[in-house]
Parts: C-alpha cells; structure tokens; sequence
C-alpha cells in the first residue's frame, strides 16, 4: 500500500517537474525553444501512460493496442504534414483581409 | 446454463419482438443488421436506379441538375456508410466470429447491440436528410462547398456518419479484443481461418481511421454552424486539410469495403475446391499489410487538388505497394483452385466472378495511382468503373457468395440452387454490361458527377444504363428466393457443403450457446483431404 | 453480481473477463487517440500558414488558468491512482474520498476552464467572426488560433464531463467493489488519466508555444 502511494507522489512530482521545465523552456533558455516544449510534452504524456495507467504492468495485447494508437498518429501527422511543409504557395493579389 | 441437453436454436430462443430487440446474442444481432442493411442496399439502389435512368439521354432525363446532384450524393452516402462498409463485418462477421473461434459470444455482447441502435439511429437521421431534402455534395462532403456554399441537409447528413461511425468503431473493437481473447483452448493465430483474419484487419482500420473522420466532420459541422473553422481560406485555413483528413479515413475505408470479401473469398475458394488454401500464412500477412500500407497512401485521392509535388510523388510510390498484397491474393486464390476438384454452386461462381471483378478494379487502380495518367483520368467515369469494380462487382459479389455459403447454417435452410447460379450469372453479366463503358467513357473523356453530357456519348451510356436493368434483376432475384427458403427451403444438415471450420460442427441453426462443450482445435484450418479429388479424377 | 468468482458466459473466469475488459479500455483509448488526431494536425496546418500571426493569437491567452487547470489535472489523475489502490486493499471508504478528490479536482477544471477563462474570452471578442476583437495584419491567423483553441477546448471539456459522470457513478456504486473484484474502478481510471494525457499535449500547443522562441 504504502509503496504504491509512494511511488504514486513520486510520479506526481516528477510531472510537476516537468511541467516546471516546460516553463523553463518557454521563458527561460530560449535555446530549447518549442522543440524542447514538444519533448517534454511528449514526455509528460509518457509519464502519465507508465506512472498513472501502468502500462507496464498490462500484457502484450495492451501494449499492442498503445503502440498502434502512437504508430497511426505519426503516420497521420507526419504524412499529413508533408503536403503543406512542402508546397510552394503562389501568392495572389486577393489574399487581402 | 451449461445443461447439454436443453440445446435450443438460437432462432427458438424467444420469438418476441422484445426477445429479438433486447438480444445480446451476436447470431440475432447479425439478423438484425441484416435487414437494416438490406433495407439501406435497396434505398442506395433506388438511387442508382434513377441516376441510371436519367443519364438514357444525354439532356439528362430527370431535368434537373441540382436534382441529381442529390441523387447522386445519397447514393454514395447511403452505400458507402450504410451498406459496403458495415455489409460483412455487421452481419457475417457478427454471427462468425463467435463460432469460427469456437467462442460462445463476443467478447462485449452489449456493446454489440448498443452498436446495431447507433446504426438505426444513424440510418433514421439519414433517411431525414434525404426525406428533407437531401444534400448535393457528394459522398466526399469537400469544403469549401459544404461549409459555406450547400444548400442542403449537411449537418443531418454528417451527424448520422458520425453515429454511424461510433457503430463501426464498437464493432472494430468488439472483434479485436474477442479474436485476442476469445480463442477456443488450441485456436492458435495460425490455426484461425482466414476469414478472421481479415475481419481483424477490417478491424484494425474501423477503429483507428473511423475516429478521425468523426472528428473531421465535427470540424465541418463547426464550420457550418459558425460560417468560420480551420478549412477556411479566408482566415488563412486550408480546404486541402479537410482532404487529407476525409482520405486519410476513406482510402483505409476501401480496404474496409473490400478486406472482409477477401475473407469470404478464402473460406469460400478452398471449400468448393476441395483443397488446402494455398499459401496460409502469405494470405494472412497480405491482409495485415493492406490494412497498414492501406494508411499510407491516402494523397493519391488529391493529385491535382493542388498537394505539393513531393508529396504526390510520395503517395503515387506507396499507392503502388499497395497493390502487391492484393495481388498476392489473387495468385493465391487461382493457385488453389489449380488441380481441384471445383464445384460450381451459387457461392463458388460469386467468389470467381470476385475474382476476375476485383482483379480488374484493382489493375485500373493501379493506372489511377500513376501520376501522370491520373491527370488525365481524374473526375472521369474511369474513376466510377474503378470502384465500383472493386466496391459492387467485388465487395457486394462477396457478400452475396458469403451470404449463400453461410445461409444454411444463420437459416437452417437450404436456399434453392438453381436460382443460387441463375442469380450468380445474371449479376456478373449486368455488372459487367453496366460498368465496362464506363471505363471507355471515362478514357474517352466524359466528366463524372454531370447530369448531361455530349450526344457522342449516348451509345455507351445507354448500354451502362440497360446493363443496370439487368443488374437490379440479379440483385432483387436474392431478395425473392431466399425470402421463399425461409419457409420451404429444404432442412440443411449441420455442414452442408463439407467444409471445414469450428461454425461447420454446431448444428444448423447453431443453438444460443453455440457448443454444448467449449471445441478443443487441434487442426490447421482447410484441411479438405486431397483424397477426395482423387476419387473424381 | 457481488460474487467474486461471478462472470459472463463468454469468458473463462473472473480474471479472464477482468482483462478483456482492460484490453477493451485500451483499445477504446486508442480510438481516443486517433479522434484527437484531426485536432492535433489543424494546429499544424493553422499554425503553418502564418505562425507569428498564429501566435499572436496564442499569446492572448490566459497563462495562469492554463498553468492552473494542468496542475489540478495532475493532482487529479495522482488522487484517482491513490483510490483506486485502496480499493485494491478493500479499504472502500478511503477509495471514496480519494475518487471524490479526483472529482472535485476536475470539477474545478471544468469551472475555471469555462465558467472563467471562456468567458472572459468571449466578453473580449476573441471568437472568431465578424467581431473578432483582434485588428491589423495578425487578424487572420489569430482567428484560425482561435478557431483551433475554441474547438479543442470543447471537445477536451467534453471528455472531461462525460469523465466526471463515470466517476460520480463509480463513487454512487462503491458498495459494489471489493479488493478482487473492482474492474470498473480500474476502467473508469484510465479513462480518467487519458483525458489528463489529452491535455497535458494541448496544453504546450495553446499556452505555450506561442510564447516560446
Ligand atoms: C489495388 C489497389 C488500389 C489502388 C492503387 C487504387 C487507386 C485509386 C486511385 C489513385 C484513385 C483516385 C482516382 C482519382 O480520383 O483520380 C482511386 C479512387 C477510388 N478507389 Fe481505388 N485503388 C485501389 C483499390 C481500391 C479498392 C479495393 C477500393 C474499394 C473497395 C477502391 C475504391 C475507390 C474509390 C471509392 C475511389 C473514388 C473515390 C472518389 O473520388 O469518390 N479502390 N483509387
Ligand atoms: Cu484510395
């Protein structure tokens, strides 16, 4: 029981930990800019999977069933994304507001 | 519970209204969905049916464009949505899965029934959209004509795709987590036949494209509703997003409309061969393949919407692999059939005629997905012939040889053979009298989606258009026999056809329980004894 | 029902029906996933065509609640993890008062959110439209932030509901479970959490990188 509680504040500190880094690179080190915003999200979101769901604790099957939700949301962000990241847009004199 | 002796037929187990629709049993809701799909197959139809008639002359012979239009667009909707995507999985698929894994239901029974209520519902917000006017944007639903330009009933129209989409992702998940944990003791993946397999693979589609369309019609129906979103131009917004979310859902889609007649096909094949299905484990991994390379390809719908270059080229190439796994397919279906000791009933000449039907949409496919020729052949009739060859001449011929090969055992009846073939043939040849001049009208030029057209088409035209009468005769001939076999078929033994499978070793209807004792598999899948063809030679 | 070794007909045991349930959540979470996809990809694409216009509109946000109702998401799948470990000792009164915790904690979620932070929105003409409050040459791009932030907000706020009401129903049948058998409690968590992970990925894209350089 205890063990559990425990490790449960540990997980909830290491998110605020991290939500404090996500602070940290918006405002502090500019270095890390969105990019370093977007992993430690990624991150955060991992956390939360492992620390708050135990995943690790399902079976194969459980993990199967995560792993195709993270793999299908890369194929349709990152071959969603490749269209617009590489047209050439043509500007036109109606594009006024 | 388990008392072996009380074995009623799940069709004795209550012959209430209430017993039939408050049912958890996945053999009565398969029942179920049969007769709504049946109605939705006659209402897109109907649709069909008029477009047909109209197109007689090339004035257009209904006499108005906006009437068309809306013909048109409830013909797609209604077929794709509530008849090709739901077809198998809904209604052979529900009523198998149980029994071919040897499972006495699906994993959540009332999940399974919750998903045949979104259906109807969906299917009465539809038939409201259409009642009320209908809508004239094509299946495809683009922006920015559907956002700020339509007149019609577009949010009704959306909103039932969307509960409609909330009852095949209850479905898709119902089947995963069944065939993961529901097998028989010793129904290893390998020993499962492949007709599960593709329903997985269906599955797998259902549930990871279906949300993103539910979304992306809800950004639509924000759209609408405010008369600003994230498609819109105006504000710097891009109606190609909409295009590449709609197709990131609809090309995984075709394979939903045609992966589970690939399943049919490869119970079917064997069974009337009296052989092993060639190549098992090619078979399987093939649908697994489509159903993640089927992902990846979803730009070769936007060609010329003005997708950079990159990306089309991109999407031309993975269009192209694609085609392999069904391909792989085709060869293993014809390499079972070689030295076999083929029967031609009704279910057999269906899954040939799916064979030659399918081969052809899937090569004219494969011209569309080249660049260059799809420029040409764009928003024309080569388009329509393409898919309605795999989507009518494949999915519905597979569902109709499903249909006559499981009949026996959802009925417990015999359907009438001879018109079983008769039926067969007069389809295969309607279809192919309706469809092929559209290939040449397409390659001639003639733009789909018009209510008129130029006088020098008018041969060709008419020749689809008798084609169609032919069509609707095979189709409504179905309706009448096998309504008749209901009542004076002759009884069906337990495995009328000598197939292989678990389904085949319940009694004919299978009782509510499915088995009396949870089947042990020990066998490989198709076993059907070369022995056999021997003796005929 | 409160028999420990009761299931369903189609299942082997009360452990077997125990995990296909968990795998079934997962799997629905998984749909999740996906339905959030167009939403993730129209801030790419939004953000794409314009990004300081974009940004613009980002950084009229409201950093505070944003800050505030991710901190009370976290707190609240943390209180969610401690009942639905107490329960799995039997101890259900505690289980009670943790769940009521994690409730009360996303309750506070949904009135900041909407109660607060929408409404001031709304009152400075921040919704897109005619009366977009925001002028000159970021018009554009800060009504498709707008458009983006609006929609999602909505969507996450709904989940969070439909949250709130499965655990008023797990709270309101506690009597139900016991250290073996709590499988619900075990659903609605994940449920509970997802909807946390939803945000903690919509929160960076709202508040943040608009602000970030
Ligand atoms: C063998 C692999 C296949 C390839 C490479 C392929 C390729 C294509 C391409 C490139 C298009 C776009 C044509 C255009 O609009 O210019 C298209 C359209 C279409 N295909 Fe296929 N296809 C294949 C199989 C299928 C299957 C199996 C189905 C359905 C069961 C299907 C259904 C459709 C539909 C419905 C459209 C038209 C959508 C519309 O614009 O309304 N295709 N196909
Ligand atoms: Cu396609």
């Amino acid at each position: 029981m205890t063990a559990i509680v425990l490790r449960l504040v540990a997980v909830a500190s290491l998110m605020f930990a991290l939500l404090a880094a996500e602070f940290a690179a918006t405002f502090v080190f500019s270095g890390w800019g969105r990019g370093g915003v977007a992993i430690i999200a990624i991150t955060m979101a991992a956390v939360a999977a492992f620390g708050f769901m135990d995943l690790h604790q399902e079976d194969v099957t459980v993990w199967l069933f995560a792993a195709a939700a993270v793999l299908w949301l890369t194929i349709l962000l990152g071959l969603g994304s490749l269209d617009p990241f590489t047209r050439s847009l043509f500007p036109t004199n109606s594009m006024t507001p | 519970m388990r008392d072996a002796a009380v074995q009623h037929s799940y069709l004795d187990d209550g012959r209430t209204l209430r017993s039939w629709l408050l049912t958890t049993d996945h053999k009565r809701i398969a029942i179920l969905y049969i007769v709504a799909i049946t109605f939705f197959f006659f209402a897109g139809g109907f649709a069909a049916f008029l477009i047909r008639y109209n197109l007689i002359s090339p004035k257009g012979l209904i006499g108005s464009a906006e009437t068309y239009n809306r013909l048109f667009s409830m013909h797609g909707i209604l077929m794709v949505w509530f008849f090709l995507v739901p077809a198998v999985p809904v209604t052979l698929g529900n009523f198998l899965v149980p029994l071919m894994l040897g499972a006495r239901d699906l994993a959540f029974p009332r999940l399974n029934l919750l998903s045949w209520y979104l259906f109807m519902a969906a299917g009465v917000v539809a038939l409201y959209a259409v009642v009320g006017g209908g809508v004239d944007t094509g299946w495809t639903f683009y922006t920015p004509l559907t956002s700020f330009y339509s007149q019609g009933h577009v949010i009704a129209a959306v909103v039932a795709i969307f509960i409609a989409g909330f009852s095949s992702i209850a479905t898709g998940l119902n089947f995963i987590v069944t065939i993961h944990k529901l097998r028989a003791p010793g129904m290893t993946w390998y020993k499962m036949p492949v007709f599960l397999w593709s329903l997985y693979a269906t599955s797998v589609i259902l549930v990871l494209a279906t949300p993103v369309l539910a979304m992306t019609l809800l950004l639509l129906a924000f759209e609408r509703i405010f008369g600003i979103g994230v498609f819109d131009p105006a504000i710097g917004g891009d109606p190609l997003l909409f295009q590449h979310l709609f197709w990131f859902y609809s090309h995984p889609a075709v394979y939903v409309m045609i992966l589970p007649g690939f399943g049919v096909i490869s119970e079917i094949i064997p069974a009337f061969s009296r052989k092993e299905l060639f190549g098992y484990k090619f078979v399987v991994w093939a649908s697994i393949a489509i159903a993640v390379i089927g992902f990846l390809v979803w730009g070769h719908h936007m060609f010329v919407a003005g997708t950079s270059l990159y990306s089309a080229l991109v999407f031309s190439l993975l269009s192209y692999m694609v085609a392999a796994p069904s391909a792989i397919k085709v060869f293993n279906w014809i390499a079972t059939m070689h030295k076999g000791y083929i029967r031609f009933d009704a279910p057999m000449l269906y899954a040939i005629g799916f064979i030659g039907l399918f081969t052809t949409g899937g090569l004219t496919g494969l011209f569309l997905a080249a660049l260059a020729a799809d420029v040409h052949l764009t928003q024309t009739y080569f388009v329509v012939a393409h898919f309605h060859y795999v989507m009518v001449g494949g999915m519905v011929s597979a569902y109709f040889a499903g249909l006559h090969f499981w009949w026996p055992k959802m009925t417990g009846h015999m359907y009438p053979e001879m018109w079983g073939r008769a039926g067969a043939i007069i389809i295969f040849v309607g279809f192919n009298l309706t469809f092929f001049p559209q290939f040449l009208l397409g390659y001639l030029g003639m733009p789909r989606r018009y209510f008129a057209y130029p006088q020098h088409f008018e041969a060709l035209n008419l020749l689809s258009s008798a084609g169609a009468l032919i069509l609707a005769v095979g189709y409504i001939l179905p309706l009448g026999y096998l309504t008749w076999s209901l009542l004076y078929g002759e009884r069906a033994s337990a495995n009328p056809w000598g197939a292989t499978g678990l389904e085949w070793t319940t009694a004919s209807p299978p009782p509510t329980e499915n088995f009396a004792v949870t089947p042990i598999v020990t066998q490989a899948p198709y076993q059907y004894r070369q022995a056999e063809a021997v003796n005929h030679e | 029902m409160s028999d420990a070794a009761a299931h369903e007909f189609q299942f082997a045991s009360a452990e077997h029906q125990r995990e296909t349930a968990i795998s079934g959540i997962w799997l629905f979470l998984a749909t999740e996933a996906l339905f959030f996809g167009p939403i993730f990809l129209s801030w790419i694409f939004a953000r794409h065509a314009d990004p300081s216009a974009f940004d613009v509109g980002g950084r009229r946000t409201d950093l505070t609640i944003g800050l505030a109702n991710t901190a009370l998401l976290i707190a609240s799948s943390f209180a969610y993890g401690v009942g639905l470990a107490l329960i799995g000792f039997g101890r259900r009164r505690g289980m009670v008062a943790w769940l009521a915790i994690a409730w009360a904690l996303g309750a506070a979620f949904i009135g900041l959110k909407f109660g607060v932070e929408w409404r001031t929105e709304l009152s400075e003409g921040l919704f897109p439209g005619a009366h977009f409050s925001i002028h000159g040459p970021a018009r554009s791009g800060a009504q498709l932030f707008f458009a983006f932030y609006f929609f999602a907000t909505a969507l996450h706020g709904l989940h969070l509901l439909i949250g709130l009401g499965l655990l008023a129903w797990i709270i309101i049948q506690a009597e139900r479970f016991t250290a073996e058998n709590h499988t619900p409690v075990h659903v609605v968590g994940l449920y509970w959490t997802f909807i946390d992970v939803i945000w903690l990925i919509l929160f960076p894209l709202i508040y943040l990188i608009g602000r970030a350089s």
